[in-house]
């Protein structure tokens, strides 16, 4: 009797091994090319100037690493449109067209999970960037990463130039009631590092002793154009009132700008206005007057430190060389730009035209 | 001693049972038949092949397709595409819809591959040819002689001793040479004259150059990122003053002609050529074997006062996602 429990036994194990086996090569298994790394970089949207000034340094970063590692790196760029549906199944196709590391900028920073289990099941690490995911999120699994700024620290800078050019301009305060009415352009309702340059400015002035009236916050999406036609219908309402203008980034403080050469209004009349990026059109405003300060997001070192992840993720080398904070997060510093720094770095940089 | 063994035995059997069982679903379920096909465009992320990959997409699914559209960079060479063909050949790709990727030694490439090749864009011929390919493309020349007839007609027809500057992409010499040709034919013959070409790379764009170039009516653009960058610049007045008119397919496009950047603006219907190109293989597929055959793809020239009439409805839509 025993034996034939063994031999029965014995068969159904061979039957369940080759099910087993027959299962597993009927599954697509990722044909790892050796001569190829290939990177997805999605997008939150098409249209933002800094992800697409920080994508071309980090095409740029890959392409100095093809000769130094001798290796072809395919990087391909899409978008989510906006939608964080959208950007799911940008990211499933990309997978599934064949893909060795992916760099997010999440639509919605709430909702990576999606993203976070097609990544795991097909073992593609991710370096999440530019929107910060929750902590808990970013926690799920070994092979995710944040790459970004100190968005705080940001906030904290832009406040500071505010707060120390209208403290050493007695013009500042136009109408003289001892107190500076602002308005702040915010990029987007529940985007973290906007809430964070917000609250992080109006408290650093706040901090320094400058006395505010919040005329408005508004939104304008990081955009030029809505934030010209949101600071265009305050102008219409409050006409010079106005003296300080925080934006978010540049594209939206350059917006406010438009709006005031527009207004009809006199420059005297214009408010401060702050940015923070440093993008090239921004570094240009403020160098020539038009904006007053802006805080450098450094996005070459960001782009630098995602080329360098994805590659050691990619060769499975040893990460004691990051500087991670609580093992997952490369923060890159920012850095004020006032009118002196701007000319110096339009300078550096060639930003003639 | 037996009865522990006995409900050993059981249990071992009982989950090897329910394990043969998962798998042997696991099999039947990952056997359903969908094919695979392939598509290798260059850049595959670029916002101008918006409409093209949604009407791919469409297709697939009124055909139970599965799409796999590969990702590639800017500059996909011959070589490159033929490591992605051998990729997804190993994971059991049925047919192939390319862009056939310029530079020496594309068709012998190609002709190594046993599974059916469509060709979109352009058909580029290099010998030793076996095979010709099944091409569905905008007629090139046509789309330049579409241009040229917009420009003739933005001049009411003078073009006598006007000088048109041409704008185009580098990295497409071929499909731009037939642009150019059926461009030239339709100015030359309205008294217009080319006074120079320029070449656009991706990683210095176009605009620095036309900055430096002067004494032209018109710019002439012949390809989608070139009228984009042009657009721009002529929105901010960095063109001397003059009328730019391109040929172009993103949404982009569609908006420069809108807010009058650019005065004139011919496209081809790249939903329709993706849409036809999944249809054929599809059919082809199924048995079919004369669908795979050249296609001629409509071109559109949509007027300002025109872009939101019932006309245009449906190929807008197709460029947004």
């Amino acid at each position: 009797m025993k034996k034939l429990y063994k031999r029965i036994s014995i068969m159904m194990l061979a039957v369940f091994v080759f099910t087993f086996l027959a299962a597993g090569c009927s599954g697509e298994e990722e044909v790892h090319n050796k001569k190829t790394l290939r990177v997805g970089v999605v997008k939150y949207i098409e249209q933002d100037d800094y992800i697409n000034a920080l994508t071309d340094c980090l095409r740029g970063d890959f392409e100095k690493m093809e000769k130094s590692y001798g290796l072809h790196i395919v990087v391909t760029v899409k978008n989510g449109a906006g939608k964080q549906a959208i950007q799911d199944k940008v990211v499933e196709e990309m997978i599934d067209a064949g893909c060795d590391i992916l760099c997010v900028d999440l639509v919605d920073r709430t909702a990576p999970t999606k993203i976070i289990n097609m990544a795991r099941k097909n073992n593609i690490p991710v370096i999440f960037f530019n929107r910060e995911l929750v902590r808990e999120d970013l926690m799920q699994w070994e092979k995710l990463y944040y790459v970004g700024g100190d968005a705080a620290a940001s906030g904290i800078m832009q406040g500071e130039l505010a707060a120390g050019d209208i403290q050493s301009d007695a013009k500042a305060d136009r109408n003289r009631d001892g107190r500076i009415q602002y308005v702040v352009l915010e990029g987007e309702t529940g985007h973290q590092d906007a809430i964070l340059r917000t609250d992080e400015a109006v408290g650093t002035l706040t901090a320094k002793g400058v006395k505010l009236d919040k005329i408005r916050y508004e939104i304008a999406d990081w955009s030029k154009d809505q934030a010209r036609n949101k600071m265009s219908q305050l102008i219409r309402q409050h006409h010079a009132q106005i003296e300080l203008v925080l934006a978010n980034n540049d594209a939206m403080a350059l917006g406010a700008r438009e709006a005031y050469e527009q207004s009809g209004l006199e420059k005297k009349d214009y408010p401060k206005i702050y940015g923070i990026d440093g993008l090239k059109d921004g570094l240009k405003a403020v160098a020539s007057g038009e904006l007053q300060g802006t805080v450098y997001n450094d996005k070459e070192g960001q782009a630098q430190q995602m080329a360098l992840l994805s590659m050691a993720l990619y060769r499975n080398e040893t990460l004691k060389n990051f500087s991670f904070h609580d093992r997952k997060y490369l923060l890159l510093p920012y850095q004020k730009v006032d009118g002196e720094e701007a000319v110096k770095r339009v300078h550096l940089k060639n930003f003639s035209k | 001693m037996e009865k522990p063994s006995r409900a050993i035995f059981i249990t071992v059997e009982l989950i090897l049972a329910i394990f043969t069982a998962t798998m042997a679903v696991k099999i039947s379920t990952d056997e359903i038949p969908q094919r695979k096909v392939a598509v290798i465009v260059e850049d595959s992320g670029n916002s101008k092949w918006d409409s093209y990959v949604k009407g791919l997409k469409d297709a697939a699914k009124a055909n139970n397709l599965h799409l796999v559209i590969c990702n590639t960079d800017k500059g996909l060479n011959p070589e490159e595409e033929k490591e992605l063909m051998e990729e997804q050949e190993s994971k059991g790709v049925s047919g192939f819809i390319l862009q056939q990727a310029q530079g020496s030694g594309g068709q012998v490439i190609l002709d190594s591959f046993h599974e059916p090749i469509l060709l979109n864009f352009c058909r580029l011929t290099d010998p030793p040819m076996k095979k010709t390919y099944p091409l569905i493309a905008p007629d090139n020349e046509k789309l330049g002689e579409k241009l040229g007839e917009c420009i003739v007609e933005g001049y009411n027809g003078k073009l006598e001793g006007r000088r048109v500057g041409v704008v185009c992409a580098a990295s497409s010499p071929k499909v731009m040479m037939q642009r150019q040709k059926g461009l030239q034919r339709v100015l030359e013959k309205a008294g217009g004259k080319i006074a120079w070409t320029l070449y656009r790379e991706d990683d210095t764009g176009i605009s620095d150059a036309v900055r430096s170039r002067s004494g032209v009516s018109a710019i002439a653009v012949l390809d989608t990122e070139s009228l984009e960058e042009m657009a721009d610049a002529a929105a901010a007045h960095d063109v001397h003053g003059a009328v730019v008119y391109g040929i172009g397919a993103s949404i982009k496009t569609v908006y420069s002609l809108e807010n009058e950047s650019i005065a004139g603006l011919v496209t081809a219907d790249l939903y329709d050529m993706g849409y036809r190109s999944v249809t054929a293989m599809a059919q082809y597929l199924s048995g079919s074997k004369k669908a795979l055959k050249d296609q001629s793809i409509e071109i559109i020239s949509p007027k300002k006062n025109e872009l939101f009439s019932e006309k245009y409805q449906t190929f807008l839509a197709t460029m947004e996602r």
